[in-house]
């Protein structure tokens, strides 16, 4: 088990990007809704709970995209997202997670 | 003298939808990135055409530079050309990136993709100094 905060505070200094503010965001899924869209321009949203999301889940951004299979349930690593990020959950899912990310606003 | 080297990054698409992470070095004598082209290797159904295939993002130097965001639509070749980029390099560093699939037709036929990165050795060298070219 690692410290995704001081991973997130090593990697960003070794990427020289200074960092503004660190904090967190959630996006609350409900029944009825698939698809959700945040804004993270000028800012990174780090997934730290990968490993609850529906396996099928598709998250789809400017700079990075993941969808979630069996094995991320294992996986602590962080996927990084920027821009404008998609969030769509498999069709069929029962299971409505909230999606918690670590939040990264660069100088 | 300075020279342009292709670094080519290729894979293949085997699913609609398939998202892709690739990441790549560049050799280390290489300086600055000057451009890059998006293309598709192989054939593919004549009804794409001029439609948008995919979507490709890359970052340079180990993450510190996003310099790629490109579709890659089905197009003629001749239509293809490199667009413009301007990367310094830092040696060894890596390239790193993810493509998505943007398949929406029943129809799929797997398909493969190039990213065609155009490098020289020279520092601030500019678009209209091209010296040998070399595909490695």
């Amino acid at each position: 088990m690692y410290d995704h905060l001081n991973h997130v505070q090593q990697q960003f200094k070794q990427r020289e990007i200074k960092i503004e503010l660190q904090g967190f965001k959630s996006v609350y899924t409900r029944p009825g809704q698939l698809q959700y869209h945040i804004e993270a321009y000028n800012e990174y949203l780090l997934l730290t709970n990968c490993s609850v999301l529906p396996v099928g889940t598709r998250i789809l951004s400017d700079t990075n995209s993941l969808e979630v299979k069996k094995g991320h349930r294992r996986i602590e690593a962080l996927e990084e997202f920027s821009g404008q990020v998609s969030i769509e959950l498999p069709r069929g899912t029962i299971y409505f997670p909230i999606i918690e990310f670590i939040q990264i606003v660069k100088e | 003298m300075s020279v342009t080297r292709y670094s080519i990054v290729s894979f293949w698409v085997q699913k609609p939808g398939e998202i892709i992470s690739f990441q790549h070095k560049i050799p280390a004598y290489l300086k600055r990135c000057t451009g890059f082209k998006l293309s598709l290797a192989g054939s593919m159904d004549s009804s794409l055409l001029n439609c948008e295939i995919g979507r490709i993002s890359a970052s340079f130097n180990s993450l510190k530079e996003e310099a790629i965001t490109a579709n890659l639509i089905h197009q003629e070749l001749e239509a293809q050309d490199f667009q413009e980029l301007a990367v310094h390099l830092h040696p060894g560093q890596i390239v790193s990136g993810v493509y998505v699939d943007a398949a929406l037709h029943e129809e799929f036929t797997p398909y493969k993709v190039q990213l065609y990165l155009r490098c020289t050795d020279k520092e601030g060298q500019t678009q209209n100094q091209k010296g040998s070219c070399t595909t490695t």
